[in-house]
């Protein structure tokens, strides 16, 4: 049983968990010439014009996606495709059920409670905003000597109590 | 079709007014709620709602100030039917489309998903949408799923089907813990997102009762009160099913055509709650929030009667009359239709349920709700679903919508025996015992109270008198003071005449102890005007009524419903609190109290100001929620200086002068009758040839006219003095200052936020920095950017691979 790859090419971040990847039509066989690395293989096929502007491969052997880090043409019209794996997309599965504790998340998709020391904040300017109370019952005069037809402050006069001297 | 104004909380006022006209009330300035049977219904057809009309009452919560247009759809935490001012042509709708019937109302239940679904659009005349909504840009959406196939005229740019509306009642709807047993032991397929759960489900006699029912809602609009983003709810129509008898509670023979002419059925009564039937109940709960978490319709299954969540109604166009069920959503022939309506076509899109991704889709969709809900038909079986079993929750078919911190739901859930650890959960036993998930309950009730209670202070008794008086008795005060040594009797020097009374009389400048004014006509009087006593004495012309208590208490009240500064403006995020956002609270006559932003935000501010009326002391009592945590002293009576005669002394003065005049003048006399002895004896010495005598006499009576000469003068010197009496007075107090009167009698709330800059996008920012959290469990909770620490146990890879897994995520991975 021989081994195959897919070639194809992708334009997501490289970050993405998961990624959009149009593949070519058929497999490609390889024969490898020495050891395979897993992480950063190197792959030789044949010549094929249509696999220059590819970005990635899959190992059908493995599952195991890569990124092609660089293509070389040799004398002998092989292609030498070197790799580099992308742990993300090919082990996706597992690692969404993986437990994380997320520091920061684009998708909360607003500041959290947790202080965000890189949001924008202008320093030294603030927003001010009056809030006015209502007032339920302490009926406040609007002058202190009004005219006549408005409400006047009111006074409290304290004086002696004379008291009942007989 | 005819239309409806309604006011709308928030919105402009120059939004349109009524106009019998159906075609220019449709969209321009209109929140239209509303749901169409009709396959090619446009806008123009359906309910439509503008402001104006006879009910001005919302508009004039929003004029006044109590609503605010100035909020931003970001900071909404309801979008629905809210006025952006930064679009003032958008429109909020929430649209249906149904597949039910009359004959079979419960079709919904059986192979139906409703899914609630609401979206702003600009009216642009080009009818492009936008979603309102940002939790669908939190649940990792942007549109419809890849798969979905996406039928008819396209012009949706972005939506979501989400339950927006419902982060607005989750909270509400488990605060008393009445939807824990209304959880929906109903058994509903994959096709069904759980609808009937939150109100739905109402078995009058063994689920809920109508009290609790009406005690939940009655909370929940005071809950919603409190946030300034809630919406209008507004429909035409409703209709009843009680037992199976339709009814109607608008107003027999009313019709929209009477609407106009300004005949409104009660539904329309803005909070009005106590004493309306449950089914309206719920329909002012749907209006409260601006959407339709639950709908008042009540409708009957056999023994069972269910209140729609979502459905709407409408009119009939023929006859303005209801006679028609719509439901939001439908589900047909094995696909779910989502289905929209704009101005031309019907555009809806068909979700393939064999796809997992679909599945996972209405998931998300019912766990927004923050309820329980189920995926499998049979698991629990009708038995399930009848005996509303509670017993069951942690079943593997059981899911659970998970409530964020943050009081909202993002579509994650819970499943099976994972149910146990999600919050809603610890809620679903009691439908009696009131639980606020938000409070932590109180220890010990009997040391613990949520309330300050003060003391009624009353007015306690005195040696003195306390009277409340105008401006006008105080201007009289030294008239009348000067007044009162005319009543004295002249000093005749008989002692006698004095008695103790006039002892008590004589000196009412001495009698008064202080004068202080106060800013208000509120001051406690008691009974009607009479005449204030100086000590024993009193004249009628100064009055005053006699002070009924000693204190009194000014309320001022920052009610969370009314104030727009209330809410977490960057949404009850880090800088909603300190540093990054403060307060200063200033209090009149009292000064200013800092306060943390965490005293304020989802909080009632209450400031009672105590006033001892004797002293002019104030102190400012602030209050969160009820119980007082700050207090501030002031001054608020000012001192009046009042100037009077000393009449007592006057009046001793006045004696001392008579009767030094009269001393005077009897020696005068005295020296008279001298210098006549003297004349005398002089001329009796002549006569008898003594002239030595004579020259005595006559040197005694040169001696008599000097004296004579003396005392005429000391007479007419205790007469100058009596005449020219210095007039002693007296000031009582001083003035003190009144420079505290000029600001403002109310308290403010002076809210200081941080600003960010006006480059900030926050899809951007998400993008490409992400927001700080610190948030827990597994990748395939997380969406977009998200870095972390991940645990790799669990991937079969390499060292190294796990290593470089770990790598990336540490600096961040795109989920």
């Amino acid at each position: 049983m021989g081994f195959t790859i897919k070639i194809g090419s992708t334009s997501d971040n490289p970050l993405k968990l998961s990624k959009s990847v149009v593949w070519a039509d058929q497999s490609v066989s390889i024969s490898p010439l020495s050891a395979v690395d897993l992480i950063a293989p190197l792959y030789v096929i044949d010549y094929n014009s249509g696999y220059l502007s590819a970005n990635y491969i899959q190992d059908n052997n493995t599952n195991i996606y890569y990124f092609i880090e660089n293509i070389s043409i040799d004398t002998a019209q092989r292609m030498n495709i070197k790799c580099r794996i992308d742990p993300l997309y090919s082990y996706q599965a597992s690692i969404k059920e993986c437990n994380i504790t997320v520091t920061r998340n684009g998708g909360i998709g607003k500041p959290t409670l947790i202080p965000d020391s890189k949001l924008p904040i202008i320093p030294n300017i603030e927003n001010t905003q009056g809030v006015i109370a209502t007032s339920d019952y302490f009926d406040i005069t609007d002058e202190l000597v009004p005219p006549a037809d408005q409400k006047t402050p009111r006074y409290v006069v304290i004086t002696m109590k004379a008291g009942n001297i007989t | 079709m005819s239309n409806i104004n309604y006011d709308i909380w928030g919105a402009p006022e120059t939004w349109g007014q009524w106009s019998d006209s159906p075609t220019s009330n449709t969209i321009w300035g209109n929140i239209r709620i509303g749901a169409n049977n009709y396959s090619n219904a446009d806008f123009t057809d359906y309910p439509s709602f503008k402001l104006g009309g006879t009910n001005q009452t919302l508009r004039a919560k929003c004029n006044a100030g109590e609503i605010s247009v100035n909020t931003p759809l970001d900071n909404s935490i309801a979008y629905t039917a809210i006025a952006n001012p930064d679009l003032p042509q958008c429109n909020v709708g929430l649209f249906g489309k149904g597949h039910t019937t009359k004959t079979n109302p419960f079709a919904i239940r059986d192979n139906s998903a409703p899914i609630p679904f609401s979206f702003a659009y600009l009216n642009d005349l080009n009818y492009t949408y936008y979603n309102m909504s940002r939790y669908q840009q939190l649940l990792g959406f942007d549109g419809f799923p890849d798969n979905a196939t996406v039928i008819g005229q396209q012009k949706l740019q972005r939506w979501s089907p989400y339950a927006y509306m419902n982060p607005v009642n989750t909270t509400v709807q488990y605060e008393y813990n009445q939807c824990g047993a209304l959880m929906p032991v109903l058994s509903f397929g994959i096709k069904s997102v759980i609808f009937e759960i939150i109100i739905a489900y109402v078995d009058y006699n063994n689920i809920v009762g109508h009290d609790n029912l009406k005690s939940y809602l009655n909370h929940t609009e005071s809950w919603l009160q409190n946030h300034k983003c809630v919406g209008a709810y507004l429909r035409p129509y409703y209709r009843v099913n009680v037992n199976g008898t339709y009814s109607t509670n608008i107003p027999s023979g009313v019709t929209v055509k009477d609407r106009a002419n300004g005949i409104n059925p009660i539904f329309f009564t803005p909070y009005k709650l106590n004493g309306i039937d449950i089914l309206n109940y719920s329909g002012n709960w749907a209006r409260n929030c601006g959407c339709l978490p639950i709908y008042g319709n009540c409708i009957s299954d056999g023994s069972y009667q269910y209140t729609e969540i979502i459905s709407t109604y409408q009119p009939n166009p023929d006859n303005d009359t209801c006679s028609e069920w719509a439901y939001i959503y439908g589900y047909d022939k094995g696909n779910l239709h989502v289905n929209v309506s704009d101005d031309s076509a019907i555009v809806y899109i068909e979700l393939d349920l064999s796809v997992a991704e679909n599945v996972e889709y209405i998931m998300r969709g019912a766990a927004a709700y923050g309820l329980f809900f189920c995926q499998a038909i049979g698991a629990l079986g009708n038995s399930g679903r009848d005996s509303g079993v509670t017993e069951r929750w942690l079943d593997n078919e059981m899911y659970c919508g998970v409530i964020a911190d943050d009081g909202m739901t993002y579509g994650d859930y819970t499943q099976g025996a994972g149910n146990a650890d999600n919050q809603v959960y610890g809620w679903k036993e009691s439908t009696q015992t009131p639980f606020d998930p938000k409070n932590i309950p109180d220890t010990d009730n009997t040391k613990y109270d949520d309330e300050t209670k003060y003391r009624q202070l009353g007015y306690f008794p005195t040696a003195c008198n306390a009277y409340v008086c105008s401006g006008g008795a105080i201007e009289k005060l030294s008239d009348v003071i000067a007044t009162s040594i005319r009543n004295r009797p002249d000093p005749d020097v008989t002692v006698s005449e004095y008695t103790l009374d006039s002892g008590l009389t004589n000196n009412p400048i001495d009698t008064i102890i202080s004068i202080k004014m106060y800013p208000s006509t509120q001051v406690p009087a008691y009974g009607s005007d009479i005449p204030i006593m100086f000590g024993a004495w009193s004249n009628a012309a100064v009055t005053g009524k006699e002070l009924a208590k000693n204190y009194g208490t000014a309320d001022f009240t920052f009610s969370r419903s009314r104030q727009n500064g209330f809410v977490a403006a960057f949404g009850n995020s880090f800088l909603d609190y300190a540093p990054y956002t403060r307060a200063e609270l200033i209090i009149p006559y009292c000064g200013t109290v800092q306060l943390s932003a965490a005293d304020f935000l989802n909080h009632d501010i209450n400031v009672r100001m105590v006033i001892d009326y004797m002293t002019g002391a104030c102190t400012a009592f602030i209050q969160r929620d009820g119980i007082a945590v700050l207090t501030c002293s002031g001054s608020i009576g000012v001192d009046i200086p009042i100037t009077g005669i000393q009449t007592a002394t006057f009046d001793s003065q006045r004696l001392n002068a008579v009767l030094a005049r009269e001393n005077a003048l009897n020696n005068s006399n005295t020296s008279a009758v001298g210098g006549l002895v003297s004349a005398l004896g002089a001329v009796g010495s002549l006569m008898t040839g003594n002239v030595l005598g004579a020259v005595a006499s006559v040197g005694g009576l040169m001696s008599s006219v000097n004296n004579m000469n003396q005392t005429g003068n000391a007479y007419q010197k205790a007469d100058y003095d009596l005449k020219h009496l210095q007039v002693p007075v007296k000031a009582v107090q001083s003035a003190s200052p009144l420079i505290s009167y000029v600001y403002e009698n109310v308290c403010r709330l002076i809210i200081y936020r941080p600003v960010l800059s006006s480059d900030y996008d926050p899809a951007v920012y998400a993008d490409t920095v992400g927001f700080a959290c610190l948030r827990n469990g597994k990748v395939k909770q997380y969406s977009g950017l998200t870095v972390g620490n991940i645990n790799t146990d669990g991937i079969a890879a390499p060292e190294p691979v796990k290593a470089m897994i770990q790598k990336l995520f540490a600096a961040g991975v795109y989920l």
